[in-house]
């Protein structure tokens, strides 16, 4: 019987690295004795694509389950928190229009349904503003811990924005120093096959073949195995989400101590819209546009004029984005991880999520032996096709809800590219506020709260006169709402800018405990 | 309210130290820094805690003289009240500040410590440093030193993983609570899981000492609860007889 004792990962982006040493860290932990080898081959001609700056909270269990100390990733990687998304101009094309996905779950969810009740009532007080005290901290520059808070834990809920090309050295550093994967420089030029047609080794210019049991994938939108190597077929999305291109840039900040956003913002522009993150040194900003509605000089001039006056550091650089996944992702001895399994566009952080869910079902769920392997594959396909429909679905969500005139907008929201899962979902929701319900599946990536935020922050139609009533008194309700705002004042007040912040972790460190 | 001059025998020449008053400007500091050299001491009186700066995140070592900021148990009716009068407090109205690079004494003039007719006096006839002065120089270089000893033991302390956090929920007499939370105290699992060789070097170096010291000073808790209560009880009958 065969056994599965060598694993080889192909591609050293963070991809690479993060499913390397997640599978590293199991293995060590499951089979002490005799863990199963973790290779990573990088080519050393091909840049990594680098732009993935901003990470889902669940970043922070990742990074300690590889036994990183936040305050070295946060050096090391330039990194800052992250609280949500602002989502500017996405409703309507207007200075003022915005709205706030935070991390942090409406104040009462799910026992108390305030989302209902302040649908039921005229409000003057945005949706995440009413539920939730994280808005509040964005809008104001304020960290979500304090520098006594120990590393990874938090006062209000956070993910990162991190340097990628920092990121990927400094988990090929932790990984080949800490985590025992061997790291090889070399091109990949092809793949033998053995009778079976698994993959039996890869034939490399710079170091022969290399062996293994199981090889992972990441070696980016090239593909070379999934794609050019098994030729498993690439399921386009480009009807349902029409981004095809990225420009992006970075910008410097006009102090090195100026304010650091600690959100992700996101603009609305007239054929895609504008990701501006900041880190410690400087903003990451770049413009995803789709090229039928937008010319790349145009793209430019746009996001040039969103930049204004701040200094370029890196002039704008163009990416190419094929939106789509491949229909099956673990093919006989092959999985991939990755922009080779599939990219969308960088709304909502979901590449790297992606990343490290598929990293984690590796992990924990790698066979023993060859023939269990064919099982396993089956069960990770099964759950990453339903993975990237819902993240489709909730990606469109934020543009079918737009009420901009631009070419762009109205044939995003054109409610005939909308799969029929949200669509049913939407009409739900007319009557009904998103609730646990809707998202009964274990493999659900985005929670029903996520969708309260992006749906009355855009402001969605209900059927006013249908829609289920609050069974909320308005005592109680009053009294959660008050909770929040109290709360709010509170974390205002004890809580430290982000820029201090982020100075003081590189002054004294954070503590474990 | 504190005026911060430097020590100049020209000027100070009359200047005397009532050592009964140090403690004033500890009546509302519930913890108080301690270095390492007086662990043993402070350890027979009050709880040694670990707790985080808040400016900075890291840890130090204080006395525990109260359950709140701005309660001092160990003042009572405006006299200190335990066998052992912490480094701190002893050096009391005198520190060391920074003059371009050298260190000098300097003071706070407000201090309720200070007097020109009672007390100790600082310079002898001699124009010289009193004994009172020279023992005060004498617990500043001590402090100092003491500074980077404790940053030794946290650095130790922390890589061996030998801090744990606390919490404590306490009800007093008259039925209010406190929770006491942020701080640390040493690990007694980690403690008796280290490795032989590791405890060898801990044992020479003076650490386990040190670490037998804090564990002991926790028994104190006792005491000081009792201490509250006592305070409580006090105001209480206070009040009854009023």
């Amino acid at each position: 019987m065969k056994t599965i004792d060598s694993i080889v990962v192909v591609g050293g982006g963070t991809a690479g690295w993060l499913t390397a040493g997640r599978l590293a860290v199991e293995q060590r932990q499951r089979r002490p004795d005799r863990p199963v080898r973790v290779t990573l081959v990088e080519s050393p001609n091909t840049p990594i694509v680098g732009v993935g700056e901003g990470t889902w909270p669940t970043m922070r269990a990742t990074l300690k389950r590889l036994g990183i100390s936040e305050t070295d990733f946060i050096r090391e990687c330039d990194a800052t928190f992250k609280q949500g998304a602002k989502f500017a101009k996405w409703s309507e094309h207007r200075d003022n229009d915005f709205y706030y996905h935070p991390l942090m779950i409406p104040q009462g969810f799910p026992t108390t349904d305030l989302a209902t009740h302040w649908l039921s009532n005229e409000n003057n007080v945005s949706f995440s503003n009413a539920v939730c005290f994280q808005e509040q901290l964005c809008e104001n520059g304020i960290a979500p811990k304090l520098i006594s808070t120990p590393e990874y834990s938090s006062v209000a809920n956070y993910a990162y924005h991190l340097d990628a090309g920092k990121f990927a050295q400094y988990l090929q550093k932790h990984c080949t120093e800490s985590l025992g994967v061997t790291h090889i420089l070399a091109d990949v030029e092809t793949a033998l096959n053995d009778e079976d047609g698994d993959i039996q080794a890869l034939v490399t210019t710079q170091a022969g073949q290399i062996e293994g049991d199981l090889f992972v994938d990441c070696s980016g939108f090239s593909a070379l195995l999934i794609g050019k190597h098994y030729r498993v077929p690439f399921n386009d999305c480009s009807s349902v989400l029409q981004i095809d291109r990225a420009l992006a840039s970075h910008v410097a900040y006009p102090e090195p101590d100026s304010p650091i956003p600690c959100h992700t913002i996101s603009t609305g522009q007239s054929a895609g819209w504008i990701w501006d993150i900041g880190l410690r040194h400087r903003r990451g900003v770049g413009y995803v546009y789709s090229s039928d509605y937008i010319s790349d000089d145009q793209a430019e001039h746009e996001l040039r004029k969103y930049i204004g006056e701040h200094k370029i550091i890196n002039e704008p650089r163009r990416i190419d984005i094929k939106s789509g996944h491949r229909d099956y992702f673990w093919h006989r001895n092959c999985v991939a991880v990755g922009l080779s399994a599939g990219f969308l566009e960088p709304l909502e952080a979901s590449a790297i999520v992606l990343v490290e869910l598929s990293a984690n079902m590796i992990a924990e769920q790698l066979p023993a032996t060859r023939s269990a392997m064919t099982i396993v594959a089956k069960r990770f396909n099964t759950t990453f096709q339903y993975r990237w429909q819902r993240i489709i679905d909730f990606l469109k969500l934020h543009y079918l809800l737009s009420k901009r005139d631009e070419p762009f907008w109205r044939s995003m929201s054109d409610p005939s590219s909308v799969s029929e899962s949200l669509a049913e979902q939407l009409e739900l929701w007319r009557y009904q506020v998103p609730c646990n319900h809707d998202f009964d599946s274990s493999n659900e990536v985005f929670p029903a709260a996520s969708y309260q935020y992006v749906l009355y922050g855009m402001g969605f139609d209900i059927d006013k006169q249908n829609h289920r009533r609050s069974m909320l008194s308005r005592d109680h309700a009053e009294q959660e709402y008050q909770r929040n705002a109290q709360i709010t004042q509170q974390a205002l007040a004890k809580l430290p800018s982000h820029r201090e912040l982020i100075n003081k972790i590189h002054d004294y460190g954070m503590q474990a405990i | 309210m504190s005026n911060i001059v430097s020590l100049n025998f020209d000027k100070h020449s009359q200047l005397r130290v009532q050592a009964s008053q140090r403690h004033s400007s500890a009546i509302n500091q519930h913890l108080m820094p301690v270095v390492p050299a007086e662990f043993g001491r402070a350890s027979s009186c009050f709880p040694i805690i670990v707790t985080k700066n808040a400016d900075t995140g890291e840890f130090t070592f204080s006395a525990m003289m109260g359950f709140q900021p701005g309660e001092n148990l160990f003042v009572r009716e405006g006299r200190w009240d335990a066998y052992y009068e912490p480094l701190q407090i002893q050096r009391q109205p005198f520190f060391v500040g920074d003059d371009q690079d050298s260190k000098v004494v300097c003071f706070d003039s407000d201090s309720l410590a200070l007097s020109d007719d009672d007390g100790e006096p600082l310079f002898n006839a001699q124009s010289q440093a009193s004994d009172y002065l020279l023992t005060v120089q004498q617990i500043l270089t001590q402090l100092m030193s003491g500074e980077i000893e404790s940053q030794k033991l946290v650095i130790q302390l922390v890589e061996l993983k030998l801090l744990t956090p606390f919490s404590l929920d306490i009800e007093f007499t008259d039925r209010s609570k406190q929770a006491v939370q942020g701080a640390y105290m040493i690990d007694e699992n980690k403690l008796a899981e280290l490795d032989d060789k590791v405890v060898l070097r801990l044992y020479r170096s003076g650490v386990i000492g040190l670490m037998h010291n804090l564990q002991a000073s926790m028994h104190q808790l006792p005491n000081l609860i009792a201490r509250k209560n006592r305070m409580l009880d006090t105001a209480k009958s206070w009040f009854e007889s009023a």
